[in-house]
């Protein structure tokens, strides 16, 4: 079933490639139009997925934490997993910070260099305390849920979830319903899973004819070195992966596969989540460890976002010959430290991130103009690289927990019952 | 349990803190407490920059900027609590558009404005709501796609335009070897174009697609190349004005997140415009880009 689905979601990519360069060369007048039509189907499907994400989050990690028992677990597990995350957000900003120096995609550019005085409108005031506390904790549930904001979602989970456990006999049965809702909810993903392919074709036929191919040549060396230390960034995970997880790691990459190549195609890490979740189960790693991780992680760990920030801003510095000395780079890092961890639930997060650190180094804000144009194509390649960042960042704290059983053989209607110690066999 | 009650103290004064900070910048702004006073919003015009702002054939200004400012005064409506305002149209041109902000003759100015930090020093501007840029005339049989085509050829532009240094600087950049020749203004460098005298002309790319429109020339002509210069456009208000900036970054992020933004910019520069033209520029993705940072429903 599995390696079918996979094949089937190759195909769309390439019949994809195929028909959005047919429309691209041979529809010129049309193909705005066309490809708007046809994003129609992709849109359908990551508004599906949005449909799943609040209920998915809610039940399953009220249902993981509600057994965990005390809160001073809990405060472990947060503490281990933000760790992580702090650590994964350092390399992969330092990896970027190396790989721009390293190849100066930016030197001698050939292209135009929007003026230094052109300012992008980007709105930067979306970065603040305020709005980032506002982004954390909801006014109300329902409104968090209605606007799918997974953070607020957490928070108000974690509050529910922790109460429940303060009074286990009494909430017996709201958390078999919970679970219920959980396993439901995976049910669900599995259906709306069945559109991947038409969404994964319609996504990659839009960008394609909207854009054609020669774009990617547009900026070939930027985009380029940004795909090639993306590449880099895949290969210290997976090793990384090996050396905690062990060669059953492997495993993972391959449940993940699915996930990933959706993330890529639709360039919404996003959409990926409920097949990441499954995928995470099946690998072992315990629901109340998965459901805690993820979620968290699409705030705080999305790597290939990270790398992004720092490879774009020197960049745009390298393009118009400003000199940044390791001091000004390193605080530059730090700054991104902060500021990227504060955007968390802020939509296209990264380029308002960037457009707040060019400014505040004086970097013409400008140059974002040159790279706003080719952003899809580099958002595809950040959303698959968050995804397997946010596997990996899901194992590993499993592991260190404990927490990560034998892989199960398992249907898309079955998560790990959370009351389950990992291992357990699992009751169909 | 103690420490539950102080992890939910921490909880509790971090869920109020934005609540109480937003209520202290909250007192109104000159131009909002003056708009609450008159309730009228006077905004600025152009009588001739369609598709942004422009006279309908019974002379009213309309355009795609106004009806952007057209959202932004609902929006200060509600921001002042008074939803009755009334517009009064005043009419600006190039020059007279920055003192008409900054003398309060207007409050919004709804035209064609490109944003930058010197005008900034100024003045402020709403989030991006149109990219235009020097771009590139060709004849429609012509293969020529980028200005890198165009090696030793002749290239016209008008006299007096920033689009004269944008080729200069690629002709340079890239070693093109490209002639130069200077036209009086804008129709003169289309008919050279339009003779065969010259094989392309530059200049910002919605004038060329206004000129293509209003010759009805969408046989003979066509708009190629990226951008060789960039010109971001905005509204444009009085700086140091909080509140008012506020208003008019959530009144675009209000059209954004309702889906609402897209269909407008097809509205006046895709589809046929009241006065019988049609634009066909479609939209950058440097827009299309920027819409998406505003969309907080994250599609």
């Amino acid at each position: 079933m599995s390696n079918k689905f996979t094949r089937y979601i190759l195909i769309a990519m390439a019949l994809g490639i195929v028909m959005g360069t047919a429309i691209y060369e041979y529809l010129p007048d049309d193909r705005a139009a066309i490809a708007s039509n046809v994003n129609l189907v992709a849109m359908l499907f990551l508004r599906l997925i949005k449909m799943i994400i609040a209920p998915l989050v809610f039940a399953t990690l009220v249902g993981g934490i509600a057994h965990m028992g005390t809160g001073s677990k809990l405060g472990r597990i947060f503490a281990k997993t933000m760790g992580w995350f702090v650590s994964a957000s350092f390399i992969s900003l330092m990896l970027g910070l190396l790989m721009v120096n390293l190849l100066q995609p930016g030197a001698n550019f050939p292209g135009t260099l929007p003026d230094k005085g052109a300012s992008t409108g980007l709105p930067v005031s979306a970065f603040s305390i305020e709005k980032f506390l506002t982004h954390l904790i909801p006014t109300s549930i329902a409104d968090a849920m209605a606007t799918n904001e997974i953070l607020q979602i957490v928070v108000f989970a974690v509050f529910f979830a922790v109460a429940m456990g303060a009074m286990p006999e009494r909430s017996k049965q709201m958390l078999s319903l919970i679970e219920d809702l959980g396993h439901i909810m995976l049910k669900v993903t599995g259906y709306v899973m069945l559109f991947a392919p038409f969404a994964v074709w319609a996504a990659i036929t839009a960008t394609v004819a909207k854009n054609g191919l020669l774009v990617l040549w547009k900026l070939v060396v930027f985009m380029g070195g940004f795909y090639l230390s993306l590449m880099l960034l895949w290969g210290i995970l997976v090793v990384v992966g090996f050396i905690v997880i062990g060669p059953r790691y492997k495993n993972l990459l391959r449940l993940i596969r699915e996930p990933l190549m959706i993330a890529f195609s639709t360039a919404s890490s996003e959409a990926a989540y409920p097949k990441t979740l499954e995928g995470l189960n099946k690998f072992g790693a315990s629901s109340r460890i998965s459901a805690f991780v993820l979620p968290l992680g699409y705030s705080f760990n999305l790597d290939g976002t990270m790398m992004y920030c720092t490879f774009a801003s020197i960049f745009i510095a390298q393009t118009y010959h400003i000199e940044m000395s390791l001091g000004t780079q390193m605080a530059m890092l730090a700054t991104l430290m902060i500021t990227s961890k504060g955007v968390a639930g802020v939509p296209r997060a990264s380029l308002v991130v960037i457009a707040a650190t060019l400014s505040q180094f004086n970097i013409p804000e400008a140059g974002l103009l040159m790279i706003m144009g080719i952003d899809t194509f580099l958002d595809m390649g950040r959303s698959a690289t968050n995804v397997i960042g946010n596997s990996l960042a899901t194992a590993v704290v499993a592991k260190w927990e404990g927490e990560l059983g034998p892989e199960h053989a398992m249907g898309p209607d079955d998560i790990v019952p959370a009351g389950a110690a990992p291992g357990d066999p699992v009751h169909a | 349990m103690a420490r539950h009650a102080t992890a939910a103290g921490w909880l509790l004064a971090a869920a109020l803190l934005p609540g109480f900070a937003h209520s202290q910048d909250n007192g109104l702004s000159q131009t909002l407490a003056a708009i609450k006073s008159t309730h009228v919003v006077r905004l600025g015009f152009r009588e001739s920059s369609p598709p942004f702002s422009f006279l309908d054939q019974s002379n009213r200004p309309i355009g795609y900027s106004l009806e952007l400012c057209a959202a932004v005064v609902d929006e200060i409506g509600s921001a002042i609590d008074t939803p009755d305002l009334r517009i009064e149209y005043v009419k600006v041109t190039s020059d007279d558009r920055i003192p008409a902000v900054v003398s309060k003759k207007i409050d919004l100015e709804c035209g064609s404005t490109t944003a930058n930090f010197e005008r900034r020093k100024q003045v402020a501007f709403s989030p991006l709501m149109f990219v235009a840029g020097t771009k590139l005339m060709v004849a429609t049989a012509s293969p020529a796609k980028a200005i890198t085509d165009l090696k030793g050829k002749t290239i016209v532009v008008t006299r007096g335009t920033t689009n004269e240094q944008a080729i200069r600087t690629a002709d340079t950049k890239s070693a093109l070897g490209l002639k130069i020749v200077i036209a009086d203004d804008h129709e003169q460098s289309y008919q050279m174009l339009s003779d065969g005298k010259v094989d392309a002309f530059a200049t910002d790319d919605i004038l060329l697609y206004g000129l293509i429109a209003h010759h009805k020339a969408e046989a003979k002509m066509k708009v190629v190349s990226d951008f060789l210069s960039y010109d971001p456009y905005g509204i444009m208000f009085r700086k140091d004005e909080p509140a008012l900036a506020a208003a008019v970054e959530r009144a675009f992020r209000k059209l954004a997140t309702n889906q609402d933004l897209l269909p407008l910019y097809r509205k006046w520069f895709v589809a046929r415009l009241p006065t019988g033209e049609k634009m066909n520029v479609a939209i950058s993705p440097q827009l299309e880009e920027s819409f998406k940072v505003l969309d907080e429903s994250g599609n």
